[in-house]
């Protein structure tokens, strides 16, 4: 497992991200759950200060989440 | 090779080893690897993909189907190459050309399963696929899988693609990506993440045989795939090449001579190269 946190956001929260101080490389490849009203970013060291006071995860925690149905996306077609 | 042709060679000092430097830590939530472009005439051929692999966890994790991908060339999602792990640890591939036509392969044994010597952390693997286009129209497409240099047994789940079908294969507007697949426009559109380390990705023209295999997959002496060595002769058979050395940066150099520079999305992790 690596060193990283992780945030899940709701997605009306982008708006208020510094890409600069996250890991994602921008809003354009952040990963969204089914009905798109979720997200999350990740980062190394200090909390960004625009994302004090929400839930963190580790690297086990965010795949335990993600695993869960409403992030597992079904096969476009 | 006379004395002076034997000085002629070694002048700038001895050869030396392979210093694979570093990879690519993957966590399986977001992050990926982005080629700039599909590699559609190697795939309407006989070809190879090969990388290193390690994890802790690799037949785990999210993903459509509990699918995790490797390596993926994808246009819709009934065009497409792929290689996948899946949640029993076997390794599957997927080929298919939009016209019906199909194969599908699964590895008998489930190397990638929990407790598996290739699922435990720190133990690095190389995995080959090579598909091998029919000799001639109706000939069907088939597919090997390596690890470690040896050939594991390959069952066809399906197999009805032959060699007129995948010669003509549109893969053009579609996405190459190791780590994840990437199913439309926009790079928020990828599924089938995993948590994998990833070193030395490599496609080749051609459909490598046993021996070079054994070469490029021998785990105690992990090759530059630019310099051709022993039974390994098809460095400049090389479609890309991902060293992966780089340590720092969001981008990895091609050094198969074609400049097909990757992009590293959503920032995976430099880590020390592949080694044993």
């Amino acid at each position: 497992m690596n060193n990283r946190t992780y945030i899940i956001i709701e997605s009306g929260y982008v708006s208020s991200v510094d890409f600069s101080q996250v890991l994602e490389t921008s809003a354009s490849t952040l990963r969204y759950n089914n009905d798109e009203t979720k997200t999350f970013v990740k980062y190394e060291g200090s909390q960004p200060s625009f994302l004090n006071g929400k839930t963190t995860y580790n690297q086990a925690e965010i795949l335990t989440e993600l695993a869960k149905e409403e992030w597992v996306k079904e096969l476009p077609e | 090779m006379n004395i002076i042709q034997r000085r002629r060679r070694y002048i700038g000092g001895l050869p030396t080893g392979y210093s694979n430097t570093g990879a690519l830590a993957l966590d399986g939530t977001n992050d990926f690897i982005q080629l700039p472009y599909n590699p559609q005439a190697a795939i309407r051929n006989s070809f190879t993909v090969g990388m290193w692999i390690s994890g802790d966890s690799l037949n785990t994790g999210n993903g459509l189907g509990n699918l995790k991908y490797l390596f993926a060339s994808y246009k819709t999602f009934n065009v497409w190459f792929a290689v996948a792990i899946d949640a029993n640890g076997r390794i599957r591939i997927f080929f298919q050309n939009g016209g019906g036509a199909y194969l599908a392969a699964q590895t008998d044994t489930t190397p990638y399963s929990s407790g598996a010597t290739g699922n435990s952390g720190s133990d690095w693997e190389h995995v080959c696929i090579v598909v091998t286009e029919g000799s001639s129209g109706s000939d069907l497409t088939t597919v090997k899988t390596y690890i470690n240099g040896s050939e594991v047994a390959s069952t066809a789940t399906s197999s009805s693609l032959d060699s007129s079908e995948q010669s003509s294969i549109d893969l053009s507007g579609g996405f190459t990506t190791f780590g994840a697949y990437q199913h439309s426009a926009g790079s928020s559109n990828f599924i089938g993440q995993i948590p994998v380390n990833i070193d030395e990705m490599a496609m080749w023209t051609t459909a490598l045989d046993a021996n070079s295999i054994a070469v490029v997959g021998n785990q105690s002496d992990i090759k530059d795939l630019t310099e051709d060595s022993g039974n390994y002769d098809n460095s400049s058979d090389l479609e890309f090449y991902y060293k992966l050395n780089e340590g720092t940066g969001a981008t990895a150099a091609d050094f198969s001579g074609n400049g097909n520079t990757a992009a590293l999305i959503n920032s995976p992790s430099w880590i020390s190269g592949a080694s044993n």
